[in-house]
């Protein structure tokens, strides 16, 4: 009796900081989630959402994303409409979820209750969680249903619960279908268990692991056969030749892989930021002396588990990028973060008692700078002012000027926000038809830029400039047409107005300067 | 309990992936070639002391992960013929009860044939009570070998007994080096082999729970009569270490007796043996415990005795010039000694970023970007690798500790090039205190002149990249020379010490104040007296 009054008490105070954790977490992902405009990527999901099921299929498979994620952003726009709050709730919500799933991953793995709670802290102001949980993309969905599979899989390896089993083929079914970087979390878990986790074994539970092994082949054929139908599609798109939306990817090159990690670590920051806190990294040397010396071999029995599943999901794209073909983008990488987390939270709970007192708050200051910086500074380069960019535009375009946005892509998160009247062209010239989009030619620019002008008397330029041709199609107008002015919204988000016609007296000026 | 029941780490090998070691052969080419491209070179002269400082880095970790390549087992060899051993236990002023507790051991070999004694030099240096030394010698029935005049220190302490005694083998301990009763019984049998000259076995130190100093100095031990030594079985490179060994007495007279001229008279001793084409060998087994140094003057000592006599071979007896040793041995040997070059290199790498903030001059033209590609997996994989080698048993004070001393071997370098005697004493009365400040006056020097360097680096450029990463340099060394300042005072007592000296001040002042108060306590206590007296 008094045994089980201490385990419901104990059991009171886990929901209560389970609790206080979600609120944390939700603070952060929900507070003024519509504050910044929809970023490029998030706007051409809505606008693939917005489409049928078939069209978002058939888009789908010729992009590098599934199609699990816009399909359900389909009915939820259906239901909740497309403002910006709405379709970010979606984002929002499964990264609320991922934390609370993740405290159960870090008590599988981390055993102590109270290590799962620092790791959950941990989880609920990551700032790289937060950015995704107020993105409307697939990475919060993605890191959950990972979330979901590692805990599953360790509990069903531990259990050998039919219900963890089905759980664990739900996690990998909707994973497959959320992204295709899924596939290195199903990867880690199979090397893990033909390279690390037999080697624990007892002779008695030997026979237990082939059950184990037995059972999770066949989790692994139904899963072939639940993505055998997109493996099908994928195939006759790729053999008919009728290109891709694909992005070109820069080789990357070791330098990616560390920047990955400060991400992971602390998000987004102005590039100011993140060259100061690269610079310390003769501290994180010192660091990693201590990571790897101070302290006795890691004994969790998932502990492999957690190392292979935070280095594979970087170095294997990394790999492959060098090799073979390019397709390292660290928001591909988030598969890793779940045990990247479990891993510095292992490190922060085992250092020495004063280097804990000196490093952890260190980290949290670390964590609370990035956070707020994340959200305030608008020097943040993956922040995209397409909102204030296509406002500014609606405003002060008349219907004799014209709006030319480069790249051509960017055509959506401006259909998003434009109410103006002046007639919106890209460069080069595309009307978001299927097929891949075209790049600017020096042979046909002038052409094209001769039927875009037309009779207008003035263009805005909307360029970003950290995409392939926005620059071209800037200095193409800067050396052949006056610039009247030039006007930034973030980073790389820029208006630029050039007299191409005759102008008209009141036309001179722009009204409204952002 | 048996020390064998709480050591039972350096009995076991734990092999590094052959892979992996190839792996990080690759990196560290990369590494190397990164470094040789001189396109990156800034200031001309800080460029090739830092090139310098990583060719020196690169040579000591190649030289590692060849050492641990292959490491052997050593299969334990019956006796056929228990041949007549002298027992020498060397003995220089230490108390009695240590020279006891040592002679016990050796009575308690479980060897029957064998001859103890005890070689005091006490008497040459006149040190108090040396002569119950001797009496203690004879009070167990060993030989005590005592000199009037200390020539050739505890070399010549050696072959003064070794004239005088004759079985074919010796077996030599310091005074506070106490051997397990097998000792003989797990060494005696590898002399089978003609060609042996000697055994050695690991140093333990019993009081390696003692402090951070004696714990580390354990760990650095640990290292070497683990994955290094044993490593060195492969090539016969082994050497001997002073202490816990059983030497053929033919080699020693082959070599003209123990080498005198060199404070590491062992490690010279073990070079002519390879000259003279002997094999060594390192049994890695615990069979006799030793005491640490436990403070930072015995520490220094030691560190600085070592250093001397290592580097001493690499300036005088150049192992890439001596004849009859193996290419594998000569590397072995340059190796070994020229670890106690790092003090020079760690001087240069501390120094270099306080240059840079000081005078706004960097030795490298390349951004952090480089550094992360070239130079995170050569450090990642060599602490790794380390890790790997000795089962995850190193810790971080070992190489703390070992960065900390860089200014002793620094004065072992001038000292050998200069041929002059460098000593550290250290008075009784600060022994007693625990007070060692003076000897880590290079380390607080250079805490104050970090911090003048990033104070003129921020307020001349503000935080740019290459002031935060020359400051956190600077960091990055404190922290490493950490490891000898906090021994070097007892700076825990410093509250007590302050909260003490107020209550003085205090109450002085109170005293001062209040006269009548005083006057009235003595009355009040005359009083006392006096109907005491009553």
């Amino acid at each position: 009796m008094y045994k089980m009054k201490i385990r419901s008490k104990n059991n009171y105070n886990e929901y209560l900081m389970l609790i206080l954790l979600i609120t944390l977490a939700s603070f952060f992902r929900l507070w003024q989630i519509d504050s910044e405009s929809l970023r490029l990527d998030e706007a051409q999901s809505i606008w693939q959402a917005s489409h049928t099921f078939t069209f978002i299929k058939t888009h789908m498979v010729q992009n590098v994303h599934l199609p699990l994620h816009n399909s359900i952003l389909h009915i939820w726009q259906k239901y909740f409409g497309t403002s910006e709050s709405s379709v970010r709730l979606m984002s929002a919500i499964p990264g609320i979820l991922t934390v609370v799933v993740f405290y159960f991953l870090a008590k599988e793995v981390l055993i102590k209750p109270k290590y799962a709670f620092f790791a959950t802290f941990l989880a609920a102001v990551s700032p790289f969680w937060v950015w995704y949980s107020r993105e409307i993309r697939m990475y919060t969905l993605l890191t959950l249903v990972t979330v979901c599979s590692y805990l599953f899989f360790i509990r069903f390896i531990k259990r050998m619960n039919t219900f963890d089993a089905i759980l664990y083929f739900v996690a990998n079914a909707v994973g497959v279908y959320t992204h295709y970087f899924f596939l290195l979390v199903i990867a880690v878990q199979v090397i893990f268990l033909l390279f690390f986790w037999h080697k624990n074994l007892t002779p008695q539970s030997k026979a237990a692991f082939h059950k184990v092994l037995y059972a999770l082949m066949s989790i692994g054929a139904f899963l072939y056969i639940v993505l055998l139908p997109w493996l099908h599609l994928f195939y006759l798109e790729h053999n008919s030749q009728s290109g891709t939306f694909a992005p070109n990817l820069a080789r990357p090159n070791g330098f990616n892989v560390f920047l990955s990690l400060f991400e992971f670590t602390f998000g987004y920051q102005p590039e100011g930021v993140t060259t100061a806190l690269l610079a310390l990294w003769p501290l994180v040397t010192l660091l990693s002396f201590i990571f790897l010396i101070k302290r006795p071999k890691p004994h969790l029995p998932f502990m492999s588990l957690v190392i292979i599943g935070a280095i594979i999901p970087v170095i294997g794209p990394f790999l492959v990028s060098v090799f073979v073909k390019p397709i390292y983008l660290t928001r591909y990488l988030i598969t890793a973060t779940p045990f990247y987390l479990l891993l510095i939270s292992w490190f922060l709970l085992n250092l020495g008692k004063k280097a804990r007192a000196i490093i952890i708050p260190l980290y949290f200051v670390l964590i609370g700078f990035s956070l707020f910086n994340q959200f305030e500074s608008s020097e943040v380069p993956t922040k995209e002012n397409y909102r204030g960019a296509a406002v500014f535009v609606s405003k002060n375009a008349t219907p004799r000027d014209v709006v030319v946005l480069s790249p051509p892509y960017t055509l959506y998160p401006i259909y998003y926000y434009y109410t103006g009247l002046a007639k919106v062209r890209t460069l080069p010239l595309w009307t978001m038809e299927p097929g891949p989009i075209p790049h600017i030619q020096d042979a046909t620019l002038e052409q094209d830029f001769t039927r875009i002008k037309a009779n207008h008397q003035r263009v805005f330029l909307v360029a970003t400039l950290n995409l392939e041709d926005s620059q071209k199609a800037k200095d193409y107008l800067d050396s052949n047409y006056k610039k009247l002015a030039s006007y930034q919204f973030s980073k790389f988000i820029w208006v630029y107005v050039y007299q191409v016609g005759y102008p008209a007296k009141d036309t001179y000026i722009v009204t409204s300067v952002p | 309990m048996s020390i064998k029941e709480h050591t039972p780490v350096i009995h076991n090998r734990y092999s590094v992936s052959r892979l992996l070691i190839l792996f990080y052969g690759f990196v560290v080419l990369v590494y190397t070639m990164w470094w040789l491209n001189i396109t990156n070179a800034g200031n001309p002269v800080l460029y090739v002391l830092l090139l310098l400082g990583e060719i020196y880095h690169v040579w000591q970790a190649l030289g590692y992960v060849y050492t641990i390549w292959n490491q052997q087992d050593v299969p334990k060899q019956s006796i056929e013929h228990y041949y007549p051993v002298d027992i020498f236990i060397t003995v220089c002023g230490e108390p009695v009860e240590v020279v006891e507790k040592t002679l016990k051991a050796v009575f308690a070999m479980d060897y029957p044939n064998k001859q103890v004694y005890i070689l005091n030099d006490g008497r040459g240096r006149n040190a108090p009570g040396w002569q119950d030394v001797d009496n203690l010698a004879l009070r167990y029935g060993a030989t005590p070998i005592t000199r009037e005049k200390n020539v050739g220190a505890k070399a010549g302490n050696i072959n003064n007994a070794l004239r005088q005694t004759t079985s074919p083998f010796v077996a030599i301990f310091d005074a506070d080096h106490a051997p397990e009763p097998d000792f003989l019984t797990e060494t005696m049998g590898f002399f089978k082999d003609d060609n042996l000259a000697l055994v050695q076995t690991p140093q333990y130190y019993e009081n390696k729970d003692q402090n951070f100093l004696t714990r580390s100095a354990w760990e650095q031990q640990e290292l070497f009569f683990g994955p290094i030594c044993r490593g060195k079985n492969r090539v016969n490179a082994t050497f001997w270490c002073g202490t816990n060994a059983v030497v053929r007495r033919k080699t020693l007279e082959q070599i003209g007796g123990v080498p005198e001229n060199n404070i590491a008279e062992d490690f010279l001793g073990s070079l002519f043996f390879h000259q003279h084409g002997w094999k060594t060998l390192y049994v890695p087994k615990v069979l006799a415990k030793g005491l640490a140094p436990h403070d930072l003057g015995n520490y220094i000592n030691q560190q600085y005795r070592w250093a001397r006599g290592s580097l001493e071979v690499i300036f005088k007896y150049n192992p890439l010039f001596k004849k009859g040793l193996t290419w594998a041995q000569k590397l072995q040997y340059l190796y070994s000694s020229g670890y106690y070059l790092n003090g020079i290199i760690i001087l240069i790498d501390a120094l270099i970023p306080l240059f840079a903030l000081t005078f706004n001059v960097l030795p490298v033209k390349a951004g952090t970007q480089n550094y992360m590609i070239y130079f995170f997996p050569f450090i990642f994989l060599t602490i790794y690798i380390l890790l790997l080698s000795t089962n995850f048993q190193i810790t971080f004070n070992a190489i703390q500790l070992s960065m900390s001393s860089f200014f002793v071997f620094c004065m072992a370098v001038l000292s050998t090039i200069l041929g002059r005697k460098v000593s550290f004493k250290v008075t009784s009365k600060s022994q007693e205190g625990g007070n060692f400040l003076k000897l880590v006056i290079p380390h607080l020097v250079y805490v104050g002149l970090s911090v003048i360097a990033i104070a003129i680096g921020i307020n001349r450029n503000g935080f740019v990249p290459s002031v935060i990463t020359n400051s956190s340099w600077a960091l990055f060394n404190i922290f490493f020379f950490w490891g000898f300042i906090r021994v070097a005072y007892p700076w825990a007592t410093i509250p007590a010490r302050v909260a003490y000296f107020i209550s003085e001040q205090a109450y002085s002042y109170f005293r001062s104040k209040v006269p009548q108060v005083d006057q009235a306590a003595s009355e009040v206590y005359v009083q006392d007296e006096n109907q005491i007296e009553e």
